[in-house]
């Protein structure tokens, strides 16, 4: 197979450096109805998330000891290039590993036998939703008041013509050799989603996960500051 | 839920009053956006008061129904994901919503289903409507049906090489009449009197509430729902309302669109 | 949107407030640090630090606490009550009365969609609530009205100086529970209800007393104008 080119002079196919995001945006407050609601977006990937909850659990979801956490990801069927469905084997599977990372950044021991139910819903896909995903419900979990350690922050780290690059966008998705998404939280320096798949040498996977965190504390700095000075905050690409 | 809104909302209704100091015809404020969702081939926004709608339409090729071998096809669906504490479950209304944006759209002549053939009998293009609700504060055919008008007004058809579609190159706009605009006009009535746009509440403490798919003085789609029964003698009030609202907003959404 | 209020800092979930760990309401100890829990105000009392989330539209309840609550159910022994909290409110038979005949009259006052305003005794495996309190009543005919439970204290003011305000010149009856629900009876609750709702909005904005001063003066102009 023919390789695609994909970056050419150190510049990606849109222009950016290798160590470049996409324009990023981060908003709460845009599901009305919703306890709290994040939306947050990679330049053209745009995912919204609305908690509902902390509410009354009923069997099977009601745990003596902590909230039950359920955070519920699904891509609206125009939000691809060709037509897909609400659900699917890969939207249970990311649904799983959203919930199980906020398990550990949410307090959920303080709200026992309660239900918490996030809605995510990706808007528009051009690769990294589910690190889109996750900046989206930490936003909406500050701006519903649940109790947590920090703002879980989110991005993509991939491998592009055999160069490690920060911020997987579009055909870098389909053509790249590596394409991992990791979760980092800052206060206590720990990662709580790490997947991949491609092809890594253990140093190239070091180096991915160095310029991961990197790119995840510039995500931090945008999501702090669209809660700290108002409602929205639009970032050019940094 | 707690609070009992609903004998509230009818006390006021009763004197003259809605919960949001609106009048009884007036609408909440109005927002339209197009081109919201970068992949679909057609996408927009449409907001009544706290009530958000997104619809994109993606384009497809399909084999043509056996019985309309030279005609396009249409599906609609919508996804309503929030705990609302409506009568009726999430996916009911959602469901009911596709159904009635589907049927104003299909029988208002608005889209031209002849010129979505590609090759009779074998290849015609499929137009999926999907509407997705951002949030649910009432009035979703209202606002569904101007989404999915502004959506399929900015859909332009992706260009075909042989087999394959090739969505990054667009070519023609759908096949549209534009003097067939179709809209949803939805009329609740409550105590007796009627009111139009209803907000969440107001659509749960109502008697009925009407929806009507009005096209250039036509009629094309017709739902009731609500619990209690829609008194003849309320008809004809309903339709003079719906048609002098059709008329101001699909002004407006041809001043939106002609911009 | 959010607003700075003078003197006061906005802080995110895991900001560093301290480097000893400190006591307080909505923060967390790691590593002998302390950080904030909350997206909310900043507070500091000496070395208690609070910080008050800005928009928890839930309620925790809290021995203590009045809460308004709706009976929904009478089953066994209890009642219970709707208190707009992720956790049920419990109304047993034996806080109201410990005499069986008595508890038939009680029972025709406790009925599936009373309002009550009780108080917070225990919580728990359950959240108990007790009518012993003095303070506590049945609450008949007006309004009910929910807001977030975190504009509670903006709603009262300090030293009950909005609330009153508020009684005072719509000559309504009030009542305010801790869990974000309000009641009010009287000729203007239109007008309690209104200003009640540009509270919850306008909370973080300085200057809030006099402008539902104000608020409520033009209105009640207009009204007796009209």
């Amino acid at each position: 197979m023919k390789e695609e080119e994909l970056v050419r002079d150190g510049k990606r196919t849109d222009g950016r450096r290798l160590d470049e995001i996409r324009e990023m945006e981060a908003k709460i407050g845009v599901v009305k109805n919703a306890y709290g609601s994040g939306l947050f977006r990679f330049g053209n990937t745009i995912a919204i998330a609305s908690v509902y909850g902390p509410s009354e659990a009923y069997k099977p979801f009601e745990r003596p000891d902590k909230a039950f956490l359920i955070c519920d990801y699904k891509m609206l069927p125009f939000s691809t290039q060709e037509r897909t469905k609400l659900r699917s084997r890969r939207s249970e599977e990311i649904s799983m590993v959203i919930t199980r990372a906020f398990e550990n950044v949410l307090f959920l021991e303080e709200m026992p036998r309660t239900k918490i139910r996030v809605s995510i819903q990706i808007i528009n896909a051009e690769a990294s939703t589910r690190c889109a995903a996750i900046n989206a419900c930490s936003l909406a979990f500050a701006d519903a008041s649940i109790p947590m350690k920090d703002l879980l922050c989110s991005i993509s780290v991939g491998k592009i013509n055999g160069k490690i690059a920060l911020d997987i966008a579009g055909k870098e998705d389909s053509f790249g050799e590596c394409d991992m998404a990791i979760a980092y939280l800052p206060v206590n320096d720990s990662i709580y989603l790490l997947q991949a798949d491609g092809d890594l040498s253990r140093e190239e996977f070091k180096e991915a996960i160095s310029l991961g965190i990197n790119g995840c504390l510039k995500v931090y700095e945008v999501m702090k500051k669209c809660l700290i000075e108002g409602n929205e905050y639009v970032g050019p690409r940094v | 839920m707690l609070v009992p809104g609903y004998e509230i909302i009818r006390d006021l209704v009763k004197n003259g009053k809605r919960v949001d100091n609106r009048e009884f015809i007036q609408y909440r404020g109005v927002t339209i956006e197009k081109e919201v969702v970068p992949n679909a081939e057609g996408s927009a926004r449409a907001r009544i008061g706290n009530t958000e709608v997104i619809v994109g339409v993606k384009l497809d090729i399909r084999e043509p129904f056996p019985d309309t071998p030279n005609e396009g096809i249409l599906v609609c669906d919508a996804n309503l994901d929030q705990e609302t504490e409506a009568e009726i479950p999430s996916y009911k209304e959602a469901l009911e919503v596709a159904r009635v944006v589907d049927r104003c759209l299909r029988h208002s002549d608005f889209l031209n289903f002849s010129k979505l053939c590609i090759e009779e009998g074998k290849k015609v293009w499929a137009v999926n409507l999907d509407i997705a609700v951002i949030n649910h504060d009432g009035n979703l055919f209202d606002a569904a049906s101007l989404a999915a008008i502004v959506a399929l007004s900015c859909t332009k058809l992706p260009k075909l090489e042989g087999e394959n579609i090739v969505r990054e190159e667009k070519t023609n706009p759908l096949p549209l009449k534009m003097d067939n605009i179709p809209l949803l006009i939805s009329i609740a009535g409550v105590e007796d009197k009627l009111l139009v746009d209803p907000n969440f509440e107001e659509e749960q403490a109502s008697d009925f509430i009407l929806t009507l798919g009005i096209s250039e003085g036509r009629i094309c789609a017709i739902q009731k729902r609500g619990l209690k029964g829609l008194p003849l003698s309320k008809i004809d009030g309903i339709l003079d309302l719906a048609f002098e609202i059709y008329s101001k907003q699909r002004e407006s959404v041809l001043k939106f669109l002609n911009k | 949107m959010v607003e700075q209020k003078e003197g006061y800092k906005i802080v995110t979930p895991g900001t560093l407030l301290a480097t000893t760990p400190k006591k307080g309401k909505g923060i967390w100890v790691y590593e002998r640090k302390t950080y904030s829990k909350y997206y909310g105000i900043l507070k500091r009392r000496g070395e208690l630090i609070e910080i008050q989330p800005i928009n928890m539209k839930y309620y925790m309840p809290k021995r203590g606490d009045y809460v308004i609550g709706i009976i929904k159910d009478n089953i066994l022994n209890f009642y219970i009550v709707d208190i707009s909290s992720p956790y049920p409110g419990y109304l047993y038979y034996f806080d109201l009365t410990k005499n069986a005949y008595e508890l038939e009259y009680v029972q025709r006052f406790y009925k599936i969609g009373t309002v009550i305003y009780s108080q917070v005794y225990q919580v728990g495996e359950r959240v108990k609530l007790t009518m012993k309190d003095s303070n506590t009543k049945i609450l008949r005919g007006g309004r009910l009205i929910k807001i977030a439970p975190s504009k509670i204290p903006r709603v009262i003011g300090r030293n009950a100086s909005m609330i009153s305000m508020i009684q005072k010149m719509t000559n309504c009856k009030i009542a305010v529970g801790y869990n974000g629900i309000i009641w009010v009876s009287g000729e203007n609750m239109d007008l309690v209800v209104e200003a009640i709702n540009k509270i919850e909005r306008e909370s973080l904005i300085p200057g809030l007393t006099d402008r539902i001063k104000e608020f409520l003066e033009n209105r009640l102009k207009e009204k007796s104008g009209a």
